[in-house]
């Protein structure tokens, strides 16, 4: 599938996760791969590229094994930019689904 | 591969980033495979789950271009090289300083020479006045009285003092601006070549 394609229907899984809690880098990472077929390192930059333009924020916390976690926090901008693009998805998702079913 | 070859290929790929920038990023994939190891995977399996580490460095490459390019007022100078780059941006600051700006700073440097003038001379006059209105050396007029003269010297020194004031305080405020927008002109230089 087209790899900008891709990398946008990423973006839009990476907020709603993070909309339902906070998530620590592997643990988003293995929540999405099961998903979807993807190479697991383009997440890392994009939430980078999310901390960039305030839509996340980080903070550490101690884990039973091993050293602490840098967690990942939706602020809210990104919950805003989340429901902009989730909105939008539906009614892509919508229209690419009549013209794939051939209503005129 | 293993985690340091990753590592240290991903670091590589990285280098035209601020060295601060990488680290962090770096701090990140450190992290991965720590978690990815104490739940059993390999080095070689979590290094090849997370792909080609030249595309990892490419992503972070684009998102850096895209957050930052929207203030970039110099896109058409080649980002191929970060030191051309800022050459060029050097040679167009020091270029626009020579043509633009040093003229009119000069001027005002000139007029500030010319109020420190205002006040000295005022001084000078004030102190003259004591001994006689400069007027009776043009006229024929007999002396003034004491008391004019004490008077228009101290109205002279007065005002000899206020245009000393003056000129003093917009000497501050002109070596303050001076200094800003030296610091403006290094800012701009230091910004113009670390993002690529």
């Amino acid at each position: 599938m087209n790899i900008q394609f891709k990398k946008g229907v990423l973006e839009l899984c990476v907020l709603s996760l993070l909309d339902k809690k906070d998530f620590y880098g592997y643990e988003l990472v293995e929540y999405i791969s099961k998903y979807i077929n993807i190479s697991e390192g383009t997440i890392y930059p994009l939430l980078r590229k999310f901390r960039t333009e305030g839509y996340v924020t980080n903070y550490l916390e101690e884990s039973q094994e091993g050293p602490p976690r840098k967690y990942y926090k939706l602020t809210e901008r990104g919950r805003e930019v989340f429901e902009d693009l989730e909105i939008e998805w539906e009614s892509f998702i919508d229209g690419v689904n009549s013209i794939l079913r051939g209503e005129m | 591969m293993s985690r340091k070859e990753y590592l240290e290929l991903l670091r590589i790929y990285l280098q035209n980033l601020p060295i601060f920038e990488v680290e962090d990023i770096l701090s990140d994939y450190e992290e991965h495979f720590d978690i990815g190891i104490s739940k059993g995977k390999s080095e070689e399996e979590i290094s090849k789950e997370l792909g080609d580490p030249k595309e990892v460095a490419n992503n972070y490459k684009t998102n850096y271009k895209s957050s930052y390019s929207d203030s970039d007022y110099s896109r058409n100078v080649d980002y191929s090289n970060d030191n051309t780059r800022k050459l060029l941006i050097t040679l167009l600051i020091v270029a626009f300083n020579l043509i633009v700006v040093l003229g009119p700073y000069l001027g005002l440097v000139g007029l500030l020479m010319g109020l420190y003038g205002i006040s000295i001379s005022l001084f000078v006059g004030g102190v003259v006045a004591l001994f006689g209105s400069p007027l009776s050396f043009f006229t024929a007029l007999p002396a003034p009285h004491i008391l004019t003269s004490v008077s228009f010297s101290i109205g002279l020194i007065g005002l000899s003092i206020l245009a000393g004031i003056l000129a003093v305080y917009l000497t501050k405020q002109f070596y303050r601006l001076t200094l800003k927008y030296i610091n403006w002109n290094i800012e701009l230089i230091n910004r113009g070549g670390t993002f690529k």
